[in-house]
């Protein structure tokens, strides 16, 4: 006997072809509150970091010196860029700074690992080391200006254990001013490194370890077969930090440390890049600097990946 | 090859807690011995002890006669396979199989042979150049295996190796192991919670309790001469009944029933014990000698196995529980307590059974347990049954 009821099936695509299918809006329904939960996030993503890069970059190729209407100039300011014996100079104290960054693993590893085996009085020094991360930058140069100043405290202090002749304008010479200004980064920041070590260290897989002693493995072998491995992620992460803070977080310090002298010893892209663009109203050459950086982090970051990442699993 | 010594070996940790207490143990050359007990009795802390990788705090221990309380692990001469295999990731296969070697200095030559042997004999020739991450439950449990082997060492030492494997794996690996060391010989403590793992496995087991050496032998005699309620409760699966009862003439009475007893039968000296009657020990009354006294109970629950079945039923006395066996505490009570004890018996699949049916079962009387409810010792032990056993 013939039905003159429609088929369910017939059912179906008549509501289907009037409303989303049920998959789909089961899908839209689920991506629907962690969207709204993420919008405030994604508002200020978008609107304070993704529109100022791309404008950024926009900015690179014109030549605005913040009030007229920015005109395009090409490749004109990448080019001038090349040829800018400043920016070259300034380039070239960021790398000074980025040369530290063995200095600036080994140190807060080392204080990690003394602290994760517990040493005598381990939690003052932890709280010690962290103190330098609450303080401001433009603080840690007031402070250090002072302290360093010819007539300073830690002159007076070489002096009083017969070190007088080591004594300097150590921030006015031009050969230690850059020297003086890296360790005071690696100090002001190495806390940082400590967290993040005695985090990676307490979760070391300590089968491992006693697998690795066991085997027969030494303290140095443990660190070098076992713990280094385990630690690696820890280490990216740390070292692309320092690479990308090298680029880009410093200005602040040696804006009051030394405000980039003697000369331009201690002058460093980001703080050519603020001097360009609030300094000389060269907001157009400023962007193609921040452009220039962006790329060079990039690169540097992928070397650094690859060069870490080589034999994980 | 060689023998373990453990004289009066301790370690207690900073908030003076006894992890392990006072601990003598020979392990004769070529034994596999198997350490057994709950969470937290001590067992891995003293496994961690032989191996060198934990301070003893107290007492001597001795490998392959020399004293090894204080080398370091790697002086000891012992190869350990760990719970996680803790086997290197960033290593292929190989690699991991020959660290040790490596960094024991052996000759190149000689470290390719004794990696590709093991690699042989494990069925690890294919995965040479994969990491562990590329490797299933099963193949890191054997690399970890071949690590220990490939060192050829007096003793493995071995906590938990099997227990992150899938139960199925876990059976087949429990014989390659056995197979293992019979072909190998070499002296072999294993850790582990599983009181099945530790029957099938040990030559010997130890079972442990709160730090303390509850008792160590056979299977076989752990599981017909308890030496006390912790051992009878924690050895044999399903777990032994125990019940409060009263030894009166010719008969033990408990709650409502009463099972006479030959005149033959062991007895214990003292009237009020807890009776251990082995659910293996329990037999349906049809075909049971006549000599044994029979109960009928009402089935509450039916665990049909295949070849044979659990019948579990509830006598009227309350529970006796067993502090730290797995049994104890009320942790395998999902019900609340009624003031009824379960009873289980473990007889060969016959008719089916069901949830309701009353059904008469026969005890065996030289096959109960006796224990002392103060001291939990065991008491009169029932030789005849043993020599029938």
């Amino acid at each position: 006997m013939e039905s003159t009821q429609p088929s369910a099936g017939t059912a179906i695509l008549q509501r289907g072809s009037r409303r989303p299918s049920a998959p789909l809006r089961r899908r839209v329904q689920r991506l629907g509150t962690p969207l709204l939960l993420l919008a405030p996030a994604l508002v200020i993503l978008i609107g304070l970091r993704l529109v100022p890069i791309v404008d950024a970059i926009r900015l690179s190729f014109t030549d605005w010196d913040g009030f007229g209407a920015p005109r395009w100039v090409g490749l004109d300011n990448f080019k001038a860029l090349i040829h800018d014996d400043r920016f070259t100079g300034a380039l070239l104290n960021t790398l000074k700074i980025l040369v530290a960054l063995p200095v600036w693993i080994l140190l807060p590893y080392l204080v990690a690992w003394a602290l994760h085996n517990k040493i005598f009085g381990w939690r003052l020094f932890r709280l010690a080391f962290f103190i330098p991360i609450v303080l401001s930058p433009a603080v840690i140069g007031v402070y250090y200006g002072l302290v360093l100043q010819p007539q300073g405290p830690f002159n007076e202090l070489l002096r009083s254990v017969g070190l007088g002749g080591v004594a300097r304008a150590w921030l006015n010479d031009p050969t230690s001013a850059m020297p003086v200004v890296i360790a005071i980064i690696v100090w002001s920041t190495f806390g940082v490194g400590v967290l993040i070590f005695l985090s990676g260290l307490s979760n070391l897989d300590q089968e491992q370890i006693d697998a690795a002693r066991v085997d027969g493995a030494s303290a140095w072998q443990i660190q070098r077969h076992v713990v280094f491995w385990q630690l690696l992620p820890v280490l990216e992460f740390w070292s692309i930090i320092i690479m990308i803070a090298s680029f880009t977080a410093f200005f602040p310090l040696i804006y009051s440390l030394t405000g980039g002298g003697p000369g331009f010893s201690t002058y460093t892209v980001d703080f050519a890049l603020y001097q360009e663009a609030f300094g000389n109203g060269n907001l157009g050459y400023a962007s193609s600097i921040g452009v220039a950086l962006l790329i060079l982090m990039a690169i540097v970051g992928l070397i650094q990946l690859r060069l870490l990442r080589g034999r994980r699993a | 090859m060689g023998s373990i010594e453990l004289h009066e070996v301790t370690k207690s940790f900073d908030a003076g807690a006894l992890a392990v207490d006072h601990m003598s143990l020979q392990i004769p050359d070529g034994e596999f011995l198997v350490l057994v007990g709950p969470s937290g009795c001590g067992k891995s802390t003293l496994l961690r002890m032989v191996a060198g990788i934990e301070t003893v705090s107290d007492g001597r221990i001795q490998i392959a006669g020399r004293d090894a309380t204080h080398l370091p692990p790697r002086d000891r001469d012992i190869a350990m396979v760990f719970q996680s295999y803790a086997l290197y990731p960033h290593m292929t296969v190989l690699e991991n199989l020959g660290f040790g070697l490596k960094l024991q200095k052996v000759p190149k030559a000689e470290r390719e042979r004794r990696v590709a042997d093991v690699m042989r004999m494990l069925r690890l020739s294919e995965l040479g150049g994969r990491r562990p991450g590329q490797l299933s439950g099963g193949q890191r449990q054997r690399v970890a295996m071949g690590r220990a082997m490939v060192r050829e060492p007096a003793a493995f030492l071995m906590d938990e190796p099997l227990s992150n494997l899938d139960a199925k794996l876990r059976v087949a690996m429990r014989a390659e192991l056995a197979r293992l060391h019979e072909r190998l010989g070499v002296t072999t403590i294993y850790v582990t919670h599983d009181q099945t793992e530790a029957m099938t496995l040990g030559q010997r087991v130890a079972v442990l309790k709160d730090g303390l050496l509850q008792q160590v032998d056979t299977p076989h005699a752990l599981y017909h001469r308890p030496a006390n309620l912790f051992v009878a409760a924690f050895i044999g699966a399903p777990t032994i009944n125990l019940v409060r009862a009263r030894v009166e003439r010719g008969a033990i009475a408990f709650a409502d029933q009463r099972l006479s007893l030959p005149d033959d039968a062991p007895l214990p000296p003292q009237q009020d014990v807890i009776v251990g009657i082995r659910p293996s020990d329990i037999e349906l009354a049809d075909g049971a000698s006549p000599d044994h006294p029979r109960v009928d109970v009402q089935l509450e629950v039916v665990e049909d196995l295949g070849a044979e079945t659990n019948l579990i039923f509830s006598v009227a006395a309350p529970r006796v529980d067993v502090e730290g066996a797995d049994l104890a505490a009320s942790d395998d009570q999902l019900l609340a307590d009624d003031g009824r004890t379960m009873f289980t018996a473990h007889v060969s699949s016959g008719p089916g059974f069901a949830v309701g049916d009353r059904v008469t079962l026969a005890v065996n009387p030289t096959r109960l347990h006796y224990f002392d409810p103060g001291s939990g010792e065991a008491i009169a032990i029932p030789e005849r049954a043993l020599s029938a056993a």
